[in-house]
């Protein structure tokens, strides 16, 4: 499909009021698809919502250059600047919708100015509710309606240009675990239905594995590490990407825990942890060993998952038996596409 | 009945009534002229400050230090100080005709800064998702900053036409007319108390009745 939207080496310093530089972004290298869903994850004031309004040229790189299909944003003048937004919908944390106005009005809004007559905006205008699945909460003001329904009309406006891009500052943070999941189907359902590229902005692991396909991760304005969200996940390669996988993973022992008495081995007992790289299939790993190299396998945490068709994630466990068979089954399990720990020896 | 509680002002009911007419052209007048004026200049100043959709330091700069200029001369030394220009404009420096570009120049920089801060209340948000909509500069001013703020804008208008009144009385004592002359006239010179009493019973219905429509407005807008 090619790509879409391109950083070319961005910085962005601010000047604050004491006249002290603040760098924000440093050296930024991006490349994202078109029709993908990438996202970006930092920490708060990691550079992400910075990153993000560079795209819409909200804010202006200090040096290097961001490109939207081919184009440099900040070479556009204020006639086609606008004109490139309006093919850029976004949508923000706290929704931003104009409480004096109704949904419907609210969603017209981009397209009030457009010279469209008023008969087209008002079938595009409900196409695009329907679409977002409030048909019904056309006349309503914005302030009776829920976090979820917010950001839903949010969606609907940020659409009524027919935008290519949808960027999301922070979109699902403000919701509950419920209703961010469905606002998360349902731009996976634009993505797929429209073909539209969608740009994350999040400080939560989750969002990306249930949405993203390619990820870079920021740190103090740096890319520490990007790439595809299965890559990423099942072979971090960063501290921090580490810290955020953690979150969405349960096979992280806490050291307490490795050490506690639970844990205690005995005999030729260890202690192992195996996660899936970059397999196709679930082997019956453990089915295997225990019947051939004649090893008790207790496994004390098991989290799998499927992310783009492929499994990921592992089990924790203790291999028990007599010395032969333990070394024999770290032995085959060391030549199959996963990744072997040996947490712990008795 | 007004004759036992009012006895002067019944005397002078004529003079009453022409003050009040006056007070009301003032107010008024005043009112319609500062708003459209104090609107362009609060909004100029929102849009070119720091951040603003709109950015330009040296305008910013000039209104900021005009509005500090004006609001730090006392309204009856601006009075006398305005005198010939007042002259020049309005043909008289005196009654209402000549009362009016002194209030004008004495309120205008309290109600642009009473603007200024309502439209500054505005959610960014709200003005970021414009310019992200690919608004322009003046469709975010009125589809967003005005549309969004009417309730704060009525609310300060509401103050500021109260301040106004005050100002009306002020300009009376230098033959302006209005109240704020009957009351000086009638009551303070003549010594008739029930005359200012009278003064200040008008004052009160007209400042009520302000703040009684102005709530109203302002509820009406707010959803």
């Amino acid at each position: 499909m090619g790509t879409i939207i391109q950083f070319n080496h961005v910085n962005k310093q601010f000047t604050r009021a004491d006249h002290q530089q603040l760098t924000v972004l440093k050296d930024v290298d991006l490349a994202i698809e078109a029709g993908s869903i990438f996202g970006i994850i930092g920490y708060s004031g990691a550079g992400k919502s910075t990153l993000i309004r560079l795209i819409n040229g909200i804010e202006t790189p200090t040096s290097g250059e961001v490109l939207v299909k081919g184009v440099a944003v900040g070479s556009l003048d204020h006639q086609k600047l606008r004109d490139l937004r309006r093919k850029i919908g976004m949508i923000f944390q706290q929704f931003n919708l104009m409480p004096s106005r109704t949904v419907f009005e609210n969603v017209a809004l981009p397209i009030r100015f457009s010279g469209l007559d008023q008969a087209t905006i008002r079938t595009k205008v409900t196409h695009l509710l329907e679409l977002v699945g409030l048909p019904d909460k056309a006349d309503v003001y914005p302030a009776t309606l829920s976090g979820g329904q917010k950001q839903r009309v949010a969606i609907a406006r940020a659409l009524v240009s027919d935008p290519e891009v949808l960027l999301c500052d922070e979109a699902t943070s403000a919701l509950d675990p419920q209703t961010t999941a469905d606002i998360l189907q349902l731009i996976r359902q634009l993505n797929a239905e429209l073909g539209i590229t969608v740009v994350v902005v999040t400080h939560e692991m989750q969002v990306i594995e249930d949405l993203c396909q390619g990820v870079a991760v920021l740190d103090q304005g740096q890319i520490v590490e990007s790439g595809n969200v299965y890559n990423l996940f099942s072979d971090p390669q960063q501290p921090l990407t580490k810290k955020f996988i953690a979150t969405t993973s349960k096979l992280d022992l806490p050291q307490e825990v490795v050490d506690s008495d639970l844990l205690t081995l005995s005999g030729h007992q260890q202690l192992i942890k195996i996660t899936y790289v970059n397999s196709t299939a679930i082997e019956p790993l453990i089915s295997y060993i225990s019947r051939q190299f004649q090893v008790n396998a207790n496994i004390i945490v098991g989290d799998i998952k499927i992310l783009q068709q492929k499994p990921l994630g592992g089990l924790v466990i203790i291999l028990d038996g007599d010395q032969q068979a333990v070394d024999q089954s770290l032995a085959y399990l060391k030549a199959q596409k996963i990744r072997l720990e040996v947490l712990k020896h008795a | 009945m007004l004759e036992q509680f009012f006895p002067n002002v019944v005397a002078s009911s004529d003079a009453f009534g022409t003050a009040i007419i006056q007070t009301l052209e003032m107010l008024v007048i005043t009112g319609i002229v500062s708003f459209v004026i104090s609107l362009a200049i609060g909004v100029l100043l929102v849009v070119t400050q720091r951040g603003g959709i709109a950015e330009n330091v040296v305008v910013w700069q000039l209104f900021d230090k005009l509005i500090n200029f004006f609001r730090s001369i006392p309204f009856i030394i601006l009075i006398a100080a305005l005198i010939p220009l007042t002259r020049i404009i309005a043909g008289t420096a005196i009654g209402v005709k000549g009362t009016i570009f002194p209030l004008i120049v004495g309120i205008t920089p309290f109600f642009s800064r009473q603007i200024e801060s309502a439209l500054n209340e505005l959610d960014p948000g709200l003005v970021e998702s414009g310019q992200v909509m690919g608004l322009s500069v003046w469709q975010i001013i009125h589809a967003v900053y005005l549309k969004e703020s009417i309730a704060s804008i009525t609310r300060v208008t509401t103050i500021t036409l109260i301040s106004l009144v005050g100002l009306t009385a002020i300009v009376g004592v230098v033959g302006g007319g209005g109240i704020g002359d009957f009351a000086i006239q009638y009551g303070y010179q003549q010594n008739q108390q029930d005359a200012t009493i009278a003064c200040v019973l008008v004052l009160l219905v007209i400042v009520s009745i302000m703040q009684i429509i102005g709530t109203l407005i302002s509820k009406q807008t707010q959803h």
